[in-house]
């Protein structure tokens, strides 16, 4: 059809994919040159879990579950940065395993290279891996491993190594960082970073320490059951959480860094908001333009 | 080579990649195929390798040969490789009965999980179901903010909670009833609830897409970022 017989019903609903298609690539890249400042309330849920992290006692050692990959990187990098930058400032040990994907405990040490990067910068202290952070790895059953995390943790990563500082492996029960635990309960919480659904694998069968979770946009409507519920003592959603985050770590620590993946992206993505709104009022007038004339 | 230009060509090849994958958008292309495949073929070949040196190795190789002092005796690991691999005859027509017995075993170790896996998953949300839908005190219509409450306020419902509540409890029981489909539901009341119920699922369904919407956003701004921000700008221009 000859486009220029089109009435103005047909050419609203009829615009070229390929034009949308560079809208949206200019309106998510254009954004991320400018630093944009958005305000912000942070929901209950984000403060929670940035209140619950705050409350583990220096010294002690959280579980992390680092449940995520490249797939979702744009949410789960800046939850898991936000995660680490807090801990590593309140000298929390950590001890990071992962029942998701084998992938996994690569995106989690680059994401932990990343911060220590970030320190030795700022002239601090990096976190040594064994002595303030051990990487347990990849468990392929979820099910079964979380369950045994649950009923003896010592037994669950008995076959576990990680490099000590002399660069050969050792069990990880046997680092700093693992040596004084017993049973799961010795851990102050377990901290959920995930883009699958780990966290419901997770909450069906550990309920004897406070689990908190990060989760991607995707996942938040289903996870906030659980929040609402009790199960889980504080939520992170998606980019928006990420932001929370890190305008609540930005009240508490002025002087360092803190706001970088959610403060980046948040600008961008109202943009591209505003460009699916624009086209989704735009078919919908060609729509009902489109019924009227064909009424008449 | 230097750790800056291994930097720089890693990245090189990441924003290739993300181009090469993104052009399916124009049309099905042999470009889009070829990174489709290498992604494919390094997300495979990861797997392979991470399962053994992560959880095979340690756990199950290491045992039955020995090799860790201290786990000696394991030899009966080994008959976990016949069994496994008895898997693989449900695609032979004449043996594929064997296939059902890791199958069964697998089976019976989730069947022996669920009722502790429901109970702990649905139980503090049956419970935190019961609601209280009148308030207990009239003293502010919503929580006071500011000071922490003492045990005293904090047990009371005010009455902008018995609102939230009493939706909460509708929604609750108009969703339940929609999926009454046992009997013909000729009963106006339960037709409005149904009706209802429908309309508040559709709500849900909302949320959850607009959720996802926003989160495959992110994912298209985070690539832009890696190309623009990560490997134009820092790696290309030095800036930043």
């Amino acid at each position: 059809m000859d486009p220029t017989n089109l009435s103005l019903a047909e050419k609203l609903q009829s615009l070229p994919k390929s034009a949308l298609y560079i809208i949206l690539f200019v309106a998510t890249s254009i954004p991320l040159f400018f630093t944009i400042p958005i305000p912000n309330k942070e929901s209950k849920a984000s403060i929670d879990f940035y209140q619950e992290v705050q409350k583990v006692p220096e010294g002690s050692t959280v579980l992390i579950a680092s449940d995520w990959t490249n797939a979702t990187r744009g949410e789960s990098a800046g939850e898991y940065k936000a995660l680490l930058r807090i801990l590593m400032r309140k000298k929390v040990k950590f001890a990071v395993y992962t029942t998701a994907d084998p992938q996994a405990p690569q995106a989690s040490k680059d994401v932990i290279r990343f911060i220590n990067d970030e320190r030795v910068a700022a002239k601090q202290k990096p976190y040594e891996r064994w002595t303030d952070w051990v990487n347990v790895g990849y468990f392929p059953n979820g099910e079964g491993a979380t369950n045994s995390i649950a009923s003896n943790v010592r037994s669950a990563f008995a076959d576990k190594k990680d490099f000590s500082p002399d660069g050969a492996l050792h069990p990880v029960m046997e680092s700093p960082v693992l040596k004084n635990i017993q049973k799961v309960e010795d851990f102050p919480a377990l901290i959920i970073v995930t883009g699958s659904n780990t966290s419901n694998v997770a909450i069906e069968r550990i309920n004897s320490l406070p689990i908190l979770l990060a989760v991607t946009g995707v996942m938040g409507p289903e996870m906030n059951v659980y929040y609402t519920s009790g199960q889980v003592k504080g939520l992170v959603t998606g980019l928006k959480g990420v932001y929370d985050i890190e305008t609540l770590m930005q009240k508490d620590y002025p002087d360092q860094v803190n706001l970088d993946n959610g403060a980046k992206y948040y600008p961008t993505l109202h943009l591209a908001l505003v460009v699916l709104i624009v086209t989704v009022i735009i078919g919908n007038l060609g729509m009902f333009l489109g019924r009227k004339r064909s009424e008449a | 080579m230097k750790p800056e230009t291994y930097q720089l060509l890693k990245l090189t090849f990441g924003v290739i990649a993300t181009v090469g994958l993104y052009t399916v958008l124009y049309k099905e292309n042999k470009f889009y195929r070829f990174f489709e495949h290498v992604f494919l073929g390094l997300a495979a070949g990861w797997t392979l390798v991470a399962i053994w040196t992560e959880t095979l190795y340690d756990s199950w190789w290491s045992k039955i040969m020995g090799s860790t002092g201290a786990a000696n005796g394991y030899w009966a690991y080994a008959l976990l490789l016949p069994i496994g691999l008895m898997g693989y005859f449900v695609f032979s027509k004449k043996h594929n009965w064997m296939s059902r017995i890791p199958i069964g075993i697998i089976l019976g170790l989730w069947s022996g999980q669920q009722i502790q896996v429901w109970w702990k998953r649905y139980g503090p949300q049956l419970a935190d179901s019961v609601k209280p839908i009148f308030p207990s005190t009239t003293s502010s219509f919503t929580v006071p903010g500011g000071s922490k409450p003492t045990p005293f306020e904090a047990a009371q419902v005010y009455p902008s909670q018995a609102i939230c509540n009493l939706i909460f409890v509708i929604t609750l029981l108009s969703v339940l009833s929609y999926f009454l489909f046992s009997f013909d539901l000729k009963n106006r009341f339960l037709k409005n609830s149904t009706t209802m119920g429908r309309w508040l699922l559709m709500v849900g369904f909302g949320a959850i897409f607009g959720s996802t919407v926003m989160m495959r956003f992110t994912l298209l701004i985070d690539r832009m970022y890696f190309i623009w921000i990560e490997w134009f700008m820092h790696g290309l221009l030095h800036k930043g």
